[in-house]
């Protein structure tokens, strides 16, 4: 009779596909109920983060001003460690409350009262251990991404888990534990979440840049940032940075929290078994929703028989009446039904008011949806991502699992019993590590190979980098050396040998020195002629020259561009002395101007 | 006993954050130069420019 019954079979059709469906909550999903339960708690819960986060933010970052342009002493150093250290233990207790406020708020799950000061001081140590450890945890991992992510999500559980001291007791590893249940959810997550960290990081920058030329070009409001210097010195001050990546920070790490409630709701249903009772309860609904649709399907189809009938009548007069009522007595032969179907169905319906009543509960709130739209391309994209990943993530488990030598295992319990013995090595395990070692030891080895051989290319790649010679036949490259860097290398051709060169290095490094002096301007068509009147109208023209009337200084510079010109244009043979000479002469000449 | 070692727990990792948090308070002090260093705001004047 059971088998006649026509109710089970349709939703255990739907139940299919609504259990793949739900069987993991979609990042995405998570995160729209995480922006919404943040927008639903706003009013009334938000001000717990913001006053917990506050302190900290407002406290760091002077601190980092002030250190910067004055010398402090260490006491006074850890005076200011203890102050942000007070303000980190008051973020993560206002954290970790208005996390639980807003799950009590939205879920009905209510917060437990720890009774006694020794439960609360053991809950908030508890608390700081596991988010500290966690928090380093995830900055130590944050390069790998999946390991960071994964132990970031776990970060959050304990912020929810920590502080409650139930029968059921919390721990470090559940934390980890429940945050690897979500692993490929957490991940995909994470990685969502960074294109939104960007973007209110992207406008917080815009503002800090255009707000200031706005209000000066608009109002004429002047301010250091509406300057370009101003502007150069905001960007190369590192509090600036570390302002705007804290005002992303806390403009979104709310919503986040909200998310990873939703999460925490989600994954705490599916240990308990609720998601399965979650689905169950859904049922009543789902066959609703059909009964309306077979319903208003079946009025409409109704109402055409009865125009079809209203027209038959009209044609075919009384005698189609007769063939109508013989047709409508079937029917009503089977209109009675046995006692024992009605029973069931009084039972079928009083299982489904009982289901329809658990379905209300606040716990199952994350089933219903807000938003009962179907779900898009990207939603299924994004689950069958999550599902990838966490198929991979088990498989690696799996793998390491079976990696692991059965010698040291920490519960040797575990084994299966007669096949054995627990405790002891294997020699296939003793192979696999073996191997393992020898292929770990092989990549290691080139990689150091590799290493090496790139510094070695590196150290020859500089001297290579340096060695090359300007052309010192064109005057104009004067400028392009300051007057050390010629009369260094000057120095280093000298004692190469490449006297000439030397020379002509000592000469680019005093047309060097009198262009940075402003005594002349180097030009690629002029000659060193040019060079001596230019100087001398120049050496005349300052004002102490009336009264100094040093006429040797010109004479001076046009004796040294007649040494070079014959060396350089003539055959004058040099010596080594010589051209020392020719270099201090030059270098003190330019002591002089 | 499981309360106490809870509670050292917390101390031990507050003590370690406030540590970490000197020992980044003492390398700003200590490297001021690379925090004050204008001078590639200074380039941008031009030659003759003062601001005073």
């Amino acid at each position: 009779m059971s088998e006649a019954t026509p109710a089970p079979p349709t939703p255990r059709g739907r139940l299919a596909p609504v259990r793949v469906r739900r069987k993991q909550l979609n990042p995405l999903e998570a995160l729209e109920r995480g922006f919404a339960l943040f927008r639903s708690t706003f009013a009334r819960d938000a001000w717990r983060y913001y006053a917990g986060a506050a302190p900290l933010v407002f406290c760091f970052i002077p601190m980092w001003v002030v250190n910067g342009q004055i010398r402090l002493s260490d006491s006074t150093l850890w005076m200011e460690s203890a102050l942000l250290t007070g303000a980190y233990v008051l973020r993560v207790w206002a954290v970790a409350s208005y996390m639980q406020r807003v799950r009590e708020r939205a879920f009905g799950v209510p917060r437990q009262r720890l009774p006694g000061v020794s439960a609360q001081v053991a809950a908030m140590g508890r608390l700081l251990a596991w988010k500290i450890t966690l928090s380093a945890a995830v900055l130590a991992t944050l390069a790998t991404i999946a390991s960071g992510s994964w132990l970031y999500c776990a970060c959050q559980f304990a912020s929810l888990e920590a502080r409650e001291d139930v029968a059921e007791r919390h721990s470090f590893g559940g934390c980890i534990a429940m945050a690897n249940q979500w692993f490929g959810g957490g991940l995909l997550l994470f990685v969502m979440l960074f294109p939104l960290w960007i973007a209110v990081w992207v406008n917080g920058f815009s503002l800090a840049i255009i707000l200031p030329q706005l209000l000066h070009s608009i109002f004429g409001v002047n301010s250091l940032l509406s300057t370009r210097m101003g502007i150069d010195a905001l960007l190369e001050g590192s509090a600036f940075w570390l302002s705007l990546c804290a005002g992303a920070w806390l403009a979104l790490d709310p919503v986040v929290k909200c998310t990873f409630v939703v999460v925490y709701q989600h994954l705490r249903s599916r240990r308990d078994g609720d998601d399965l009772r979650g689905l169950l309860a859904s049922l009543p609904r789902e066959q609703q929703k059909k009964a309306e649709l077979i319903t208003s399907t079946a009025l409409g189809s109704r109402a055409m028989a009865a125009l079809f009938v209203v027209l038959s009548t009209i044609l075919a007069g009384g005698w189609q009446i007769a063939s109508a009522r013989a047709a409508q007595a079937p029917p009503g032969l089977s209109r009675p039904e046995p006692a024992s179907d009605s029973a069931r169905q009084a039972r079928v319906q009083k299982m489904r008011q009982a289901l329809s009543e658990e379905a209300q509960r606040a716990i199952y709130r994350w089933h219903d949806a807000e938003h009962p739209s179907p779900p898009t391309w990207f939603d299924k994209r994004l689950s069958k991502v999550g599902d990838a990943i966490n198929r991979a993530w088990n498989t690696l488990r799996r793998f390491l699992r079976k990696m692991w030598p059965r010698g040291l295992h920490l519960s040797p319990g575990n084994e299966k019993p007669g096949n054995e013995k627990p405790g002891a090595w294997q020699l296939r395990d003793l192979r696999f590590w073996l191997t393992l070692i020898a292929i770990l030891t092989v990549a290691a080895g080139a990689v150091l190979y590799r290493l090496r051989h790139r510094r070695e290319t590196v150290q020859l790649s500089i001297p290579l980098a340096i060695e090359p010679l300007p052309d010192l036949s064109d005057n104009a490259v004067a400028s392009e050396r300051s007057e050390e860097e010629w009369f260094t290398l000057a120095d280093r051709l000298q004692r190469e040998g490449e006297l000439r060169l030397a020379l002509r290095a000592a000469y680019l490094g005093l047309l060097a020195g009198l262009a940075q002096r402003e005594w002349l301007a180097i030009r690629r068509d002029r000659t060193n002629r040019e060079y001596l009147e230019e100087f001398t109208r120049r050496w005349l023209r300052r004002p102490q020259a009336a009264a100094e009337a040093r006429a040797e200084i010109p004479e001076k510079l046009r004796g040294s561009l007649r040494q070079f010109d014959r060396v350089w244009y003539g055959s004058y043979r040099l010596t080594p002395e010589a051209v020392v000479a020719y270099r201090q002469d030059q270098r003190e000449f330019l002591n002089h101007v | 006993m499981g309360r106490v070692r809870q509670v050292l727990a917390g101390l031990t990792a507050l003590a370690a954050v406030m540590a970490l948090i000197f020992a980044l308070l003492r390398w700003r002090v200590n490297t001021p130069e690379e925090h004050l260093n204008f001078g590639h705001a200074a380039d941008h004047q031009l030659p003759g420019q003062n601001d005073e």
